[in-house]
């Protein structure tokens, strides 16, 4: 098994960009000081993976989960620290992102290997196998827009799922649809994590499939603030995070 | 030039950035002529609407008399200032359009203003052909040879505008006012640029200004071709080379310093 990430002290910084431009209004129109723009998504992370390892980040929105994702995947540049990430990585996040509606259910199984720099991987056979899996049969010659939103989940995660990375990123993928189609998907993606080196997902702990992951992480506002067993993971979460009761929560 | 810049320029000759390119570009297409009743007739109609108007007004106000057969001039330079015109702004929005994806896909981002500039090469080649045919029906020009070397002139065009668009786009997210400011900076240029009166009516002064016109650079030696059905002197050769080379390192230079952290301004 291959794949390694490590990440050092990492700091990551967005950018309000309406408050940038009224600061820039009000700089040049009343000659007003400018005021900072920052954001911060990530304060000093430090995290390994290394193969063998199912990671579930826990934590609100917001806390920097899918941040952290999009720096291991290479989405977001660093603007401190080192990144360093061996292997492979498919990062599902939001299956379907640049389906075009206008386009063929068949256009956009090429369209969804052409998004994820994979176009090299797309061949009729693989085509098929999308179609056989999504079971749209011949729905599939049909424009996207006339695809109910079950569909269009349907083709987003069979497009995506037949990869075979080093690290997988999952970022609340669900699958969505009829229950058999769903069972099928669950089943699906069960495997897959099982055969990847390194699996990384994010959840707000509801996410059925963390209980195939061996170490828990939570996170709140951009930093980690405990990696330990999932029960006591959770508890905290519930309980600080969330100001929750404590029963239940945690099964 | 380091390994990552290397890498960064290495993406333009796989042959699957391409392929993703033309992709994006039939996208747009389908995009462009949804529900549309004439579809991709639009290319062609726009701009023979733009030529009539012209053809018949611009004689009415400027000493044009001397210039023979100007309906074939207007015919040639429209559709060419279209695409100039029609990319630049495209690009412009190309990066900040696509935002959401550039954020969760694993894609090279200067994919899209690539397939703004292909998509826009692929309406100027309809909207030339189809009047260029027009105007051969109407005995306006013949064929002759010199349009087979039409491409061969229109390949370090498209590599300028590939170069300008992709720092056009990026450079969109952090100055959102570049999509304006590209508008009005087209519109000052269309009438900077021999595109509805010939060079001949310039003065000589204004010839040698008009020299170190970018846009005139580039339409020149392409009207040279279709019109004047000559070939482009050597010294318009070289400046269109040169230019391509200034458009080449200016815009990766761009690239360079955008690109890294564009996506938070997305």
């Amino acid at each position: 098994m291959t794949g390694n990430i490590g990440l050092k002290d990492v700091f990551v910084w967005g950018v309000d960009t309406h408050a940038r431009a009224a600061s820039l209004r009000q700089w040049f129109v009343h000659r007003k000081a400018l005021t900072s723009h920052r954001i911060p998504i990530l304060q000093g992370v430090t995290f390994n993976a290394k193969p063998g390892d199912r990671i579930a980040i826990i934590g609100k929105n917001g806390s920097g989960k899918s941040s952290m994702l999009k720096v291991i995947s290479g989405n977001y540049p660093i603007h401190g620290g080192t990144r360093s990430v061996e292997g492979t990585v498919v990062p599902l996040i939001e299956m379907g992102a640049g389906f075009e509606n206008e386009m063929t259910g068949r256009y956009n199984i090429k369209l969804s290997y052409a998004y994820r720099g994979k176009l090299q991987d797309y061949s009729l056979a693989a085509e098929q196998r999308v179609i056989e899996f999504s079971e749209l049969g011949e729905k599939i010659d049909r424009p996207l827009k006339t695809y109910s939103s079950g569909m269009v989940a349907r083709l987003a995660f069979s497009s995506a799922i037949f990869q075979d990375p080093d690290i997988l990123l999952l970022d609340e993928v669900f699958a969505t649809g009829d229950a058999g189609f769903v069972e099928k998907a669950r089943h699906t993606l069960r495997d897959k994590v099982d055969k990847v080196s390194i699996t990384i997902m994010v959840s707000h702990a509801s996410n059925e499939f963390t209980d195939l992951c061996n170490r828990f992480i939570l996170m709140h506002e951009g930093r980690i603030l405990q990696e330990g067993p999932r029960e006591e993971i959770l508890n905290r979460y519930h309980n600080e995070i969330l100001h929750l009761p404590q029963e239940g929560h945690a099964a | 030039m380091s390994t990552a810049t290397l890498r960064q320029f290495g993406v333009f000759f796989n042959p699957y950035y391409w392929q993703t390119a033309i992709l994006i570009a039939r996208n747009g297409l389908a995009r462009q002529y949804r529900n549309s009743y004439l579809g991709k007739l639009w290319a062609m109609l726009q701009p023979f609407t733009m030529a009539m108007v012209y053809t018949t007004i611009m004689p009415m106000i400027m000493k044009l008399s001397s210039v023979s057969n100007y309906a074939l001039y207007i015919i040639v330079s429209l559709p060419l200032w279209g695409f100039f015109s029609g990319v630049m702004i495209a690009s412009s929005n190309s990066i900040l359009a696509n935002g959401e994806t550039l954020k969760r896909c694993m894609i090279s981002s200067t994919v899209f203003p690539v397939a703004d500039v292909l998509r826009g090469s692929y309406m100027l080649g309809l909207s030339f052909c189809s009047m260029y045919a027009v105007a051969l029906v109407l005995g306006y020009t013949s064929i002759t040879w010199h349009l087979l070397l039409m491409p061969v002139y229109f390949l370090p065009v498209l590599v300028i505008m590939l170069s300008v668009c992709i720092a056009i786009a990026f450079i969109a997210p952090y100055i959102r006012d570049i999509g304006e400011l590209v508008v009005m900076g087209m519109t000052i240029a269309f009438w900077l640029t021999p595109v509805v009166y010939t060079p001949a009516v310039l003065s000589p002064n204004a010839m040698n200004i008009m020299m170190w016109n970018p846009f005139f650079i580039m339409i020149h030696p392409l009207q040279t071709l279709a019109y004047d059905h000559a070939i482009p002197d050597m010294a318009s050769l070289m400046r269109l080379l040169g230019l391509m080379c200034i458009a080449i390192v200016a815009g990766f230079s761009i690239f360079r310093i955008c690109r890294r952290n564009y996506v938070y301004y997305l």
